[in-house]
């Protein structure tokens, strides 16, 4: 449907015009009565419904009167006019697609489309003086009014300024500028800031919020034993340098961006080299590197001018997205993952809920349709993951040098093998060798026997379906893959001037794929392959390989079937697929399935060896041996490239991007050019022009230095509010993904927008701001309770104390790990698998293979290098809150259900751990029962305990032995798996 | 909070919260889910009221009809015109090649060879309803039974259909229906979860977990498995060698240091939450399987779901723990027939005599003891039973040999029972080869539209605060309830 015509909507104005005319028509008396008898009953009853009589009008069409038919919907006018036999109304009814079945509940009877058809075709005449008077907001369509309608009117959207530093009584204890604001808010309510935390509480919190990983006894003592003024500081940068500080902050940036390793659906395909995406984070958090150069390399690292490997891993941002492989609309499932990418970017980067006006208007904010797509219009050209290959080889220039001089050598020496090893050949036949070169093969076809089920190209083209982009799966090669994506060519497929080729369709990237379908009437047992590669190819019979070349060769050769391949062929149909992979010179790829043709005595080897080698003397044989030999081996062996492969953004084509009406990519209307949302003030940016040959279009990089600009007053203000909130557990705003009217207010709006000119002030450093918040007196709060401020400000808006939190999923699971000893602290590469209990394996389609096994070492490493797969959640961290993969997860829930609580008491991973700490607890304290009560609570408490705590657990070890007759290691064992429960230990003050 | 000998263990844990301030109960209650976040969320979602124990049990918005739901879910997409949805003018054009539109896994075709409906259907009951020689036994309780044969959905491939009709959406990520149901209600019964999921012994469904994920919800309200042997729930049973007495003995001393250390911070109510928590699982450990324990249920009742036959025994005892579990107020019950690829569940690519034999054999007296049990209990009144697939299947083969039928999302059949729908009623249908919906068409939103008006839920007004939108099952536009069976 074409939208351009869509009447944009209509003023008063011209409705009265429209009114006037259709006064004009008088109808006949036989039309009223068609129209009373038959039309109208029918309209009422299909029609009305949605379209006029109740308060929810879809589509904004009213069909209850002749004027909102003419002044029409989304769709446009349902009458034509001018050909009113060609009405949109009338093509609603057909059902001759899904945008084209009106009414919703079944196709009309055909005697009833006959009279609507009728009354359409006669001008839709009403009954003067029936028609339902349309509503005022049918004819001015009125959006809510909008409080919002400049910058200045939301405090979000404000420029950034500095605020001034308020003044409070209480100097004393505004260590700094961020404890005036706090200070401030508390005066003005007549309430006082609790006491500061002791010693250790401040070192726990530190630890964790730092690395999320408890200090050990040995460093809480230090610390406490250290009376140095600046001890405190001290442990601030020391933590900050940690690795840790990565995997910790690294992860909060990873529940933003709804990191996963998968695609989701059918298949959850993996993602390739995610983690390396997971590895850039940790790596960008570690180094400080500036958050504004961090944006800018996840958003547009390919383009940017200084591009380094690392700024394309960060564009793998890109990939993260959940992607049907498989959609039942392609359209709209392209469309369903460029907004995903949109939604992510503006939810993480800006606080902004962009993705609400993809189908209309942000029904409260003042963010248009428009502004949706003209954000679009900067990703649009981000290929599908269907489109190609979504991973890159990263090497320096030296690296690519060198790759393609090794390829260049292994081709020549090939060459020269396959040169000597044809004039052998010749010679033994008598006749002069051939250049291998020279006459193209078509010239010279084999003699014809039989009929050949699968001619090879020589004979004249055969269709193949075929792909270039590299299929999910491997069910590619089975009968009922779907090749919708696939198109169909003459065979054979390769450059010109290979060797030999017969070209029926260019191909000239690196890999291709080939299906056809052939019909055997019997399966021949002198069946063979006619073939020609360039290079390694392997080809299948129905789903199952048959054989596999490497290397390349340079014209046609027959092989013999072996007896295993030709099992796989059937009488009736076979589905023959081939793929075939070349990495550097020409390429070329076609086979055919020959039957009696002499084993090509022209280009086989088997005539040399056809006779014993009887025909050659035995050192010409044995030579002939070893070249075949070398020849085999040379191709074998594959030349790494010896870079990286990984998984980023590419760009396909450039797209014009038009307005979808309600998220429709059926329903396109006006274009748009990409820009920024209005309502923040930027003038429309300028689009450089492309460099001719530009991979891509450059949008992406003015998207990208927009929103890590200073100017940019949502960007700072987003990440100034996530520091706080991933500092004191909510942010200064507690909706941190959404700024707007539907969000919460910010409880301390100056305190932000200091913390966010700062940041930008500090060249955009997380760790300088860190250190920063941390130092405040604020952070160093105690958690506990004062019962005036408690009466007025419950829950703690003011910043009256710290607030206790529990750990989360990851800190859990690695907290049980490092008490026990057991934490394996390695860094980075692939994703690790833990041990996840069988009835959870169960819970997959595929439970043998959803699920790897890692070696025990690699089992214990942190949570953030667990493989993160869409269709099984590790149960562990799942049953403690981790962040949804699907969206962008601004805050994680934090629940308690007595499933949580069955999983911490009875389930394999903590019982096993409770043991490896009971172990732990006897080889560092030894025999003594007091001695291991003490190091297990100062290990779970991370402080002393009291001679009562200890005196309980040792008594409760005591009753294990004495009344349940357990063993010494398994009592201490049960008290671990108890301190691994406690409150003390899941809760931080 | 003193820990003097003596003491601690002479008292009950009760004894001890009474202490802190507040009754177990209400302690349970409070706070369970105290984060910041979330109470914003509730604050949205709930119209100025803050949800504290996010499954404490809810008022519903109007009378329910329905306290509980069990929905069967034969993944894989059973064909409709093989067991409900009569098609006599499809016999006679066994074989023959027609032009039909139909959109499967093979993409969208014009035409294709027809396979002429396996069984022979025969009328049942007093509304002399049409089902065929694979549901023989449910086929008696068609009186009991609203057919809707006019379903269609958004999408034909099962990954996304299988998201569409458990969250109402084919993209990943939304909360399922069992979690809106749990969100909006809540659990009766907090001895066992709320929301529970059976699946299959062959396997889950394609996206596993995703199938009862509670999306951008709290993990609090996802499905929890159940399983009808071993420990009926993940984690349920103490390890191996841990008698009740030291895991009593583990739980007094947690609950002893619990509150010490909760004693200093008593404003804080996810303290006491957690405490509470310990007494659930434990009460849950001790009840849950008494759930899934049949051994008392008599020979009869056994019989009647087919637990004493080979082929019946799985998905009988699945439906007879569904009835146990309606008894002990479980709020939604998801059985699965089917799971993993291919043959191995409804999804007849290659030989549907074959396929449906087989599932329709390990299903039909199950499900039909099920109707009867709950009807002959007073049961079927207050519980709605849901029986389809993720979608139907296409009157034309899949492949040139064979009597596959590839999928359609075009027209299907689904069925309910009990919980206020009409007994004895169909609605909606499909043309005459079954290849499309074209009267009384219903989308997949329109039954869970159903669902949760019977469940005393406006599935138009039942909403969650996500992403910058009031989030409904039903979508923005939201759906009306099919009301002729209602």
């Amino acid at each position: 449907m074409n939208l351009k015509t869509l009447i944009p909507l209509v003023c008063i104005l011209a409705l009265i015009g429209i009114a006037a005319r259709a006064g004009e028509v008088a109808p006949t008396a036989e039309q009223i009565a068609f129209f009373e008898k038959d039309a109208l009953p029918l309209l009422k009853s299909a029609c009305f419904k949605c379209h006029g009589a109740e308060a929810k009008v879809k589509a904004g069409l009213y069909l209850t009167s002749r004027a909102g038919m003419l002044k029409g919907g989304q769709g446009g006018p349902s009458i034509d006019e001018k050909a009113l036999g060609k009405s949109l109304f009338l093509d609603m009814l057909t059902y001759r697609d899904e945008e084209h079945s009106m009414p919703p509940d079944g196709k009309l009877k055909p005697e009833q489309l006959a009279i609507l058809t009728k009354w359409i075709n006669e001008g839709a005449l009403w009954k003067p003086g029936t028609e339902a008077v349309l509503p005022e907001s049918a004819i001015v369509k009125k959006e809510p009014e909008q409080k919002v309608k400049t910058a200045e009117d939301w405090w979000a959207y404000k420029a950034l300024k500095r605020p001034a530093v308020p003044d409070v009584k209480n100097k004393a204890w505004a260590a700094n500028p961020i404890d005036s604001f706090i200070l401030a808010g508390l005066e003005k309510e007549d309430l006082n800031p609790v006491a500061p935390a002791s010693k250790g509480a401040l070192i726990r919190r530190a630890y964790y919020d730092l690395t999320g990983l408890p200090p050990t006894p040995a460093e809480v003592e230090a610390f406490i034993a250290n009376t140095a003024p600046d001890a405190y500081e001290k442990l601030i940068d020391s933590l900050l340098a940690s690795p840790h500080y990565g995997e910790k902050w690294g992860r909060h940036w990873l529940d933003l961006v709804r990191f996963a390793e998968t695609n989701g659906y059918e298949r959850d395909g993996a993602k390739p080299f995610a983690w390396r995406y997971r590895d850039y984070v940790i790596r960008a958090f570690n180094d400080d590197k500036p958050y504004d150069r961090f944006i800018k390399e996840q958003i547009a690292g390919d383009e940017l001018t200084d591009a380094t490997p690392d700024s394309k891993i960060a564009t793998g941002f890109y990939r993260l997205n959940i992607w049907d492989d498989e959609p039942a609309d392609r359209k709209l499932a392209k469309f369903d993952v460029l907004d995903g990418i949109l939604a992510t970017t503006c939810q993480s980067m800006l606080g902004m809920s962009m993705n609400c006006a993809r189908c209309h208007n942000h029904k409260k904010d003042p963010i248009l349709a428009k502004d949706y797509y003209s954000m679009l219009a900067f990703i649009h050209d981000v290929s599908d993951m269907q489109s190609t290959d979504i991973t890159v080889d990263i090497n320096s220039p030296e690296q690519l040098a060198d790759y393609e001089k090794r390829l260049h050598e292994k081709s020549a020496r090939e060459d020269d093998l396959m040169k000597k090893i044809a004039a052998i050949e010749a010679e033994t036949r008598g006749a002069k060798p051939k250049e291998n070169s020279a006459a193209p093969a078509a010239k010279d076809p084999p003699k014809e026997a039989a009929v050949d089920p699968l001619p090879d190209a020589r004979h004249g083209p055969q269709k193949w379906q075929y792909t270039l982009m590299r299929p999910n799966n491997d069910e590619w090669t089975w009968q009922n893959y779907n090749t919708e994506s696939w198109k169909e060519a003459p065979s054979g497929f390769g450059s010109k001037g290979t060797p030999g080729a017969v070209i029926g369709t260019v191909w000239h990237t690196d890999n291709i794929w080939l299906r056809k379908l052939i019909t055997l009437k019997s399966v021949p047992q002198n069946l063979k392959l006619s073939l020609h590669h360039d290079e390694d190819c392997e080809i299948y019979f129905n789903g199952k390989l048959a054989a596999q070349f490497h290397g390349h060769v340079s014209k046609y050769e027959v092989h013999p079937l072996s007896p295993d391949a030709l099992k796989l062929l059937k009488v009736g149909e076979n589905q023959i697929a081939v793929h075939c992979l070349q990495t550097t010179g020409g390429q070329f790829i076609d086979m055919g399935l020959v039957v009696n043709a002499a084993v090509d005595a022209d280009t086989s080897d088997d005539i040399v060896l056809a006779k014993n080698g009887k025909l050659l003397p035995k050192e010409k044989l044995a030579e002939y041996n070893a070249l075949k030999k070398q020849l085999a081996e040379s191709r074998k062996a594959k030349v790494e490239a010896g870079g990286m492969r990984v998984m980023a953004v590419f760009e396909r084509g450039r797209n014009a991007t038009k307005i979808l009406m309600r998220g429709n990519p059926n329903l396109e209307g006006d274009d748009v050019a990409p820009n920024f949302p209005a309502i923040l003030g930027f003038p429309a940016p300028v689009i450089p022009k492309e460099a001719p040959g530009a991979k891509t279009s450059g949008k992406r990089t003015v998207l990208a230095n927009w929103l890590a600009s200073k100017d940019n007053q949502l960007t700072a203000r987003a990440i100034a509010n996530r520091l706080w909130q991933f500092h004191f557990g909510r942010g200064l705003c507690r909706t941190p993904n959404d700024f707007g009217q539907l969000g919460e207010l910010p409880t301390h709006p100056e305190l932000l927008d200091w913390l966010a000119t700062e940041f930008t002030s500090r060249d955009w450093k997380m760790k300088s701001m860190h250190k920063l918040i941390m130092m405040s007196s604020a952070y160093r709060m105690a958690s506990s309770d004062e019962p005036k401020a408690l009466a007025k400000d419950p829950n703690n808006n003011l910043f009256w104390r710290f607030d206790m939190r529990r750990m989360s999923a990851e800190e859990v699971r690695d907290s049980v790990l490092a008490v026990n000893g057991t934490l394996n602290p390695k860094m980075f590469g692939p994703s690790i698998y833990t041990e996840v209990p069988k009835e959870v394996l169960q819970s997959s389609s595929q439970p043998k293979n959803v699920w790897g096994v890692s070696p025990p070492e690699e089992r214990t490493r942190r949570s953030v290098y667990v493989l993160v797969k869409r269709s099984l959640n590790e149960p562990i961290l799942n049953t403690f809150d981790q962040a949804d993969t699907d969206s962008s997860c601004p805050v994680r829930f934090t629940t308690t259900v007595p499933t949580q609580t069955l999983t911490s008491l009875n389930s394999k991973f903590f019982n096993d751990q409770a043991a490896l700490f009971a172990e732990r607890l006897v080889k560092e304290a030894g025999a003594n029962v007091d001695a291991q009560v003490k190091l297990g609570l100062r290990l779970t408490m991370c402080r002393e305990p009291s001679a009562k705590e200890i005196e309980h657990g040792v008594k409760l070890i005591k009753r294990f032995t004495n009344e349940d007759n357990l063993s010494d290691g398994k009592a201490l064992a049960n008290f671990c798996l108890m301190a691994l429960n406690l409150n003390e230990f899941m809760y931080l003050d | 909070m003193s820990m003097k000998k003596n003491q601690f263990c002479g008292r009950t844990r009760r004894e001890m919260l009474w202490e802190l301030g507040s009754g177990f109960g209400s302690v349970a209650l409070a706070g369970m889910l105290g984060n910041d976040f979330f109470s914003g969320q509730a604050i949205h979602a709930e119209g100025g009221k803050k949800l504290l124990n996010p499954l404490a049990p809810k008022a519903p918005h109007f009378a329910p009809k329905a306290k509980s739901v069990i929905f069967l879910f034969m993944y894989g997409g059973p064909s409709h015109v093989d067991t409900f949805d009569y098609k006599p003018k499809l016999y006679p054009l066994d074989e023959k090649t027609i032009q039909i539109k139909t959109f499967g896994r093979g993409g969208k075709k014009n035409e294709g060879r027809v396979i002429g409906p396996k069984w022979k259907f025969k009328q049942y009951g007093k509304c002399g309803k049409y089902v065929s020689d694979l549901f023989p036994n449910v086929g008696e309780c068609v009186d009991d039974i609203a057919f809707i044969h006019s379903m269609y959905a958004d999408s034909p491939i099962h990954g996304s259909a299988m998201l569409m009709m458990n969250s109402g959406r084919i993209l990943s990520g939304h909360p399922c229906l069992g979690s809106w149901a749990t969100y909006g209600l809540g659990s009766e019964n907090q001895n066992l979860p709320g929301f529970v999921v059976m699946l299959d012994p062959k396997g889950g469904p394609i996206s596993g977990a995703k199938n009862w994920s509670s999306g951008y919800m709290p993990a609090t309200y996802q499905g929890v498995q159940l399983r009808a042997s071993g420990a009926p729930i993940l984690n349920l049973a103490p390890p191996e060698g841990m008698s009740d007495a030291t895991q009593r003995k583990i739980l007094e001393s947690l609950n002893d240091y619990n509150l010490e250390h909760a004693a200093s911070r008593i404003s804080n109510s996810n303290l006491t939450a957690r405490i509470s928590s310990f007494e659930m699982a434990y009460n849950m450990q001790k009840h849950a399987p008494e759930v899934v324990d049949i051994s008392k249920e008599d020979e009869k009742t056994k019989s009647l779901y087919g637990i004493d036959q080979d082929k019946t025994k799985d998905f009988g005892t699945k439906c007879l723990l569904a009835r146990r579990m309606v008894e002990s107020g479980v709020r939604f019950i998801q059985l699965y027939s089917g799971g993993g690829h291919n043959d191995e569940n409804w999804d007849a690519h290659s030989d549907v005599v074959f396929n449906h034999t087989l599932h329709a054999g390990n299903t039909d007296k199950p499900i039909a003891g099920l109707l009867k049990d709950l009807k002959q209990r007073g049961l079927l009144d207050s519980t709605l039973v849901v029986w389809g697939g993720e979608f139907g299947r296409q009157p034309t083969a899949e492949y040139a040999k064979g009597t596959g039928r590839d999928h359609n999302a075009y027209g299907f059949t689904m069925w309910m029972a009990g919980g206020g729908i009409k007994g004895g009623t169909s609605v909606g249908a499909t043309d005459e080869l079954g290849a499309a919906a074209v009267e009384n068409r219903f989308h997949v939103k329109n039954l869970h539209a159903t669902i949760l008006t019977q469940l005393g839920l406006d599935p138009n007004n039942l909403s969650f605060f996500f992403s910058g939108l009031n989030q409904k099952l039903v979508g923005v536009e939201g759906a009306d309830p099919i009301r002729q069976i209602i």
